[in-house]
């Protein structure tokens, strides 16, 4: 094999085990928008654990899974209807929003200041959920013990 | 023909205290683990290898081994015990077997010797995990 063809075959090689060819690879349009709702339930019920625990110093750390949760939804409706991408988008945006506003609270210690961000954040992330059909909103989740 | 006995008699000894292998995974990014339960007969030597299968969110996860009955007042302990304790509560007698965090894409072993039979819970501790991220050791009779 010549120099420059191996040179060529390593660069295929190191794209294909890049991290956006694996997130392409593994998760279709629907199933990154099914991982990105998943995620932020899993905050919602996460959030609300670290809160009544009083884990105040936690609760920020938990934003960035709901930016991550954010854009697995927005690779799920890449190529797809332009009016609907924006009607998501802008739930997003305010979920974002409503995640980021639990950390002045929890920095406070304001229990019922993070309570109520809690509950907003709560809601937003149902808005989002129900602008998608059932079969793409979280399973009920089931506890193992 | 002495010694050719004893060589023997070593290799049995081996072969039976050879660990039994569980693996274990996280769900991907969620907050669960991949199988959920697990089997293994009392008196084992158990060597559980938990793999950390997230990618993006940086989170750590670890498994947990508690006596049964124990889980949520452990989860309670290790949410208590915090990051400075490694959000596991020091000397605390349910607990059975852990492994080290395990951060993305990470894997972490830890050897035990399976108790005797019952079900068993397993969770990861982990900044508050275990209110659901949880399964269950089916330990069996021999």
């Amino acid at each position: 094999m010549t120099f420059s063809r191996r040179v060529l075959m390593g660069s295929v090689a190191a794209a294909m085990l890049a991290p956006g060819a694996l997130r392409a690879a593994g998760d279709t349009g629907a199933e990154a928008t099914k991982k990105g709702l998943r995620i932020f339930e899993q905050v919602v019920r996460h959030t609300n654990r670290l809160i009544t625990s009083k884990q105040y110093d936690t609760v920020p750390k938990e934003h960035h899974e709901v930016v991550e949760g954010a854009d697995f939804v927005r690779e799920g409706l890449k190529g797809g209807a332009a009016d609907f991408t924006a009607k998501v988008e802008a739930e997003l945006i305010k979920t974002i929003a409503a995640s980021a506003a639990m950390a002045g609270p929890a920095k406070a210690k304001d229990d019922a200041a993070l309570a109520k961000a809690h509950e907003a954040f709560a809601t937003q992330v149902k808005v989002v959920i129900a602008l998608f059909p059932a079969d793409m909103h979280p399973p009920v989740r089931e506890r193992a013990t | 023909m002495l010694r050719a006995l004893l060589i023997c008699a070593s290799l049995a000894l081996a072969a039976d205290t050879k660990p039994v292998v569980l693996t274990v995974e996280t769900d991907g990014e969620f907050l669960a683990f991949k199988p959920q339960e697990l089997t293994v007969t009392a008196g084992a030597t158990v060597r559980l290898v938990f793999r950390h299968t997230g990618r993006r969110i940086q989170q750590n996860h670890n498994w947990v081994l508690v006596k049964p009955g124990t889980a949520d007042a452990f989860d309670d302990a290790a949410l208590a015990a915090g990051a400075d304790h490694g959000w596991i509560p020091a000397n605390d007698p349910r607990l059975i077997a852990a492994t080290a965090a395990a951060s993305p894409g990470r894997q972490v072993v830890v050897d035990f010797t399976a108790p005797a039979p019952g079900d068993y819970p397993f969770m990861c501790t982990q900044e508050g995990h275990g209110f659901e991220m949880r399964g269950v050791l089916h330990v069996v009779a021999p």
